[in-house]
């Protein structure tokens, strides 16, 4: 007993003085500025990231949610990419040829680009690509796909059964994230789950679900002097407040995003927020669709649509929900992106014009006219704020809280439903009716028929417009109808799209989905 | 002595059976189908069904459980649908870094806890039996992820002397493995430092009066070396449970400072395989725990029989 004190002892007092002496040396956070000129040799500029979720997935079959999206376009490139007012542009596929009239859609292969397993990036690997991603739950994004096939070593000719204009988003982004199919056919689908195997100017190392993702330079990278870095490290952290104090210490350089409070913090700190809002597919609107399963409810009344829409305090909202990081929104189509139409007047905060619209429509306060708010527990804080604006006009609010939005609305009615609440990507325009689109009399039953309202024609011309002026054009047309004219929903706000760091990566278009943000230009590791 | 170990370790072997019982039955408590349950309802009814199969759902009760022990024992652990990867790989590299916080912070505690215990004893009264018994009672009553946020909040990020976050192995760089380690091990040592102090000022209390202390005296001993011969050692005997207890502790309540300090072990992979409904890998993971767990209890029987020969004869 003495004998193994003693010894325990000693292996302390050994541990201690080892511990003292490796804290001597000042800052102990690994330092990955490079610009010491004390040291000899530059450490590698390796880009580290936190993230706050758990990513035990990437970039197969897609990439789904910005964590995943962040991960997968740092290995993987895509056929097409968005620009800055979310436009298409071929990127892999260096040119994307619509036909509308054939209808038919053609890609131009980017030519001597090889996947990080050396096998070659053409026009076969696309169309083995196309094979594998429908026979892996992708199937529904080539249902109005006819054919596709190499119609030369660097080109791809896609016939459609008609002509969409969400076609090329389809299948440039939404299917057009490329991996190599030898790799998916030598390796099988559970070892695709995480390992990325691409194009991108960053080769996937280590995969370790839980804790880090370690991608190391192309070497060979098809755009000449890419990467001007030598390695990205996603790190997990399971605790936020441990990567905040991990990007305070520069021992990480972003956080992707954390939550709207932690976030406010670090910016108040002076940390920088990178994101890009008008990129399609960024920004999420929350609010709420009319809707009703029921014959005879108040909101098949216009004039009570537009109350609901004046007596909701959307900036309040946008305070209260948001940290004030929130933009109210009066569409769908958020500011900056082509979907949005600045025409569009919508509702802004009055309740007194509510109460006057609602008296119009022959409400009273003996005779109020009620609605059913219907979301799910997540938003029950903001709906119950909700029923407070629309209680103090006059209108009698039941809550009701749901397990599956979607489960109610094809449920042919059985309820009676006047909101849903709906956080989606909305610069989409696709998105916009997926509801819709899916069961448009349903949804909205009695509140109005869509058809005979011109909307779902309208909303056919766009998917089917033969050019982006035209597309656009039926755009504002259907955002103008939408709220204006008939009021089918009521957007409350819509959140930034961010990530927070210092300034490591400024001007390096960080951010946007679908691009090699991973490429910066502007690298400062101070 | 050989009687009473072979009767520890059968009661051993029995624990664990009953625990593997219960881990066992976790994934068919659950209600629905545990496929499901673990991947979502949107997954195939092919990869259901290969699921399903594989994980030898589809075998009586009885057979399912002696095949899971099977391949318990052979190393086999199963397939982690969330973490990707076989649960027997996932355990291999993450338990190392909760086992060395684990034993290092059992042994500081230990260590430093005696040390404490012993010299509040000797010293009753004093000043410094002031000050360590209530640092010993501030010590219990503070909770560790408090402690954790103030020591990052101070050594990283207004001192800056030592890392926020991590775990690199001893081996690998030792410099930064020292780092690394200090505020995990301090947050994970003080409440059993705390407790060994109190318990071992109580229980060498207790000692020093005993008739064969005053004895001692009275033969004109000094009194150094009756505390070193003659208190210590006895009073250690009821300390050697709590050592068991100390390391269990300390490895399954890991959890918490893992989190703290975003260091990939074993807690942090149950806290996540239990959010991800991932029965697999907790199932092994619950296993495991308990057979640490009984291993140390095991080790602490052992040398209790060791240190008190009543122990040995009854």
């Amino acid at each position: 007993m003495k004998k193994l004190a003693k010894a325990l002892s000693l292996l302390l007092v050994v541990a201690m003085v080892l511990s003292l002496a490796a804290c001597g040396g000042g800052n102990t956070v690994p330092n990955n500025s490079g610009n010491n000129n004390n040291v000899a040799p530059a450490e590698p500029k390796i880009l580290k990231i936190a993230t706050v979720k758990t990513i035990n997935q990437a970039g197969f079959p897609s990439a789904a949610g910005t964590d995943q999206k962040v991960v997968a376009t740092t290995v993987l490139e895509s056929l097409g990419r968005y620009d800055d007012k979310g436009n298409i542009y071929g990127f892999l596929a260096k040119e994307i040829i619509t036909k509308p009239e054939e209808p038919a859609i053609v890609l131009k292969l980017q030519e001597g680009v090889k996947f990080h397993d050396d096998t070659p990036f053409n026009a076969q690997a696309v169309c083995e690509v196309y094979d594998i991603l429908k026979e892996n739950g992708q199937a529904a994004q080539f249902a109005n796909v006819e054919s596709y096939s190499a119609t030369g070593e660097y080109e791809v000719t896609i016939k459609l059964k008609a002509w969409t204009t969400d076609a090329v988003e389809k299948l440039c982004i939404g299917c057009g994230q490329m991996f190599s199919p030898t790799a998916f056919k030598k390796n099988g689908i559970d070892w695709m789950y995480t390992h990325m195997v691409g194009t991108g100017a960053f080769i996937q190392k280590e995969f370790t679900i839980g804790d880090k993702i370690v991608c190391e330079k192309n070497p060979n990278y098809w755009q000449p002097g890419l990467p001007v870095i030598d390695g990205i490290t996603i790190y997990q952290f399971d605790d936020e407040t441990a990567a905040m104090n991990a990007l305070r210490t520069k021992d990480i350089r972003l956080i992707i995003y954390p939550n709207m409070q932690n976030y406010k913090t670090l910016l108040g700190e002076g940390f920088t927020r990178y994101g890009v809002d008008s990129c399609t597919g960024i920004a999420g609107v929350l609010g709420m669709f009319f809707a009703s399963g029921k014959e005879g409810q108040d909101v098949t009344n216009l004039k009570v649509r537009q109350a609901i829409c004046y007596a909701v305090n959307k900036e309040g909202l946008a305070n209260a929900f948001t940290e004030g990081l929130g933009v109210v929104t009066e569409q769908l189509g958020v500011a900056g992106t082509r979907e949005n139409n600045p025409a569009v007047k919508g509702y802004p905060y009055n309740p007194d014009k509510a109460r006057e619209l609602l008296k119009e429509a022959g409400f009273t306060a003996d005779h109020p006219a009620e609605v059913t708010l219907t979301f799910t527990k997540a938003y029950e804080d903001i709906f119950t704020a909700v029923q407070r604006n629309l209680t103090d006009v006059g209108i009698k609010v039941n809550l009701d809280i749901t397990d599956n939005i979607g489960d109610k609305i094809t449920m042919n009615g059985a309820d009676p439903y006047v909101s849903i609440c709906w956080w989606s990507a909305p610069t989409m325009v696709s998105g916009w009716f997926r509801y819709y689109s899916a069961n448009p009399f349903t949804m909205v039953r009695d509140c109005l028929d869509l058809k005979a309202a011109g909307v779902i024609d309208l909303y056919d011309k766009i998917m089917t417009a033969a050019t982006p002026e035209e597309q656009k054009k039926l755009m504002d047309e259907l955002a103008i109808k939408t709220v204006d004219e008939l009021c089918l929903y009521c957007p409350f706000y819509h959140t930034l799209s961010y990530y927070i760091g210092d300034d490591t990566i400024i001007n390096s278009d960080f951010g946007m989905r679908g691009n090699t943000q991973w490429t910066p230009e502007t690298v400062d590791f101070k | 002595m050989g009687r009473f170990l072979l009767k520890r370790f059968f009661q051993t072997i029995l624990i664990l059976i009953i625990i593997s019982i219960l881990a066992f039955s976790l994934i068919h408590i659950i209600p629905g189908d545990p496929v499901y349950a673990m991947l979502g309802t949107d997954i195939s009814p092919e990869y259901h069904d290969q699921v399903y199969h594989s994980m030898g759902l589809d075998l009586p009760l009885v057979k399912q459980y002696f095949r899971w022990v099977g391949n318990f024992v052979q190393g086999q652990m199963g397939y982690s649908y969330h973490f990707k990867e076989d649960v027997s790989t996932l355990v291999a590299r993450r338990l190392p870094p909760t086992l060395i916080l684990g034993i290092l912070s059992a042994v500081v505690s230990v260590i430093l806890g005696l040390l404490f215990g012993i010299i509040t004893a000797v010293r009753r009264g004093k000043p410094i039996d002031s000050v360590l018994t209530v640092l010993a009672n501030i010590g219990i009553a503070t909770p560790i992820f408090w402690l954790a946020v103030l020591l990052v909040f101070v050594f990283s990020l207004r001192l800056k002397l030592l890392p926020s976050w991590g775990f690199t192995f001893p081996w690998v760089d030792f410099g930064r493995s020292m780092k690394q380690m200090v505020m995990p091990v301090l947050c994970m040592s003080v409440g059993g430092i705390a407790s060994y102090t109190r318990q071992t000022r109580s229980s060498m209390l207790e000692v020093i009066g005993q008739d064969y202390i005053r004895t001692a005296r009275s033969k004109g001993l000094k009194e150094s070396q009756i505390i070193k011969k003659h208190a210590v050692k006895n009073a250690l005997i009821p300390i050697l449970t709590l050592i068991g207890l100390t390391l269990r502790n300390s490895i399954g309540g890991s959890a918490i400072i893992e989190r703290a300090f975003n260091i990939s072990g074993m807690g942090s992979v149950m806290v996540e395989a239990l959010s991800a409904r991932d029965y697999v890998a907790l199932q092994s993971g619950i296993v495991f725990l308990a057979l640490i767990t009984c291993v140390c209890n095991l080790l602490v029987d052992i040398a209790y029989a060791y240190a008190d020969p009543r122990i040995r004869l009854e």
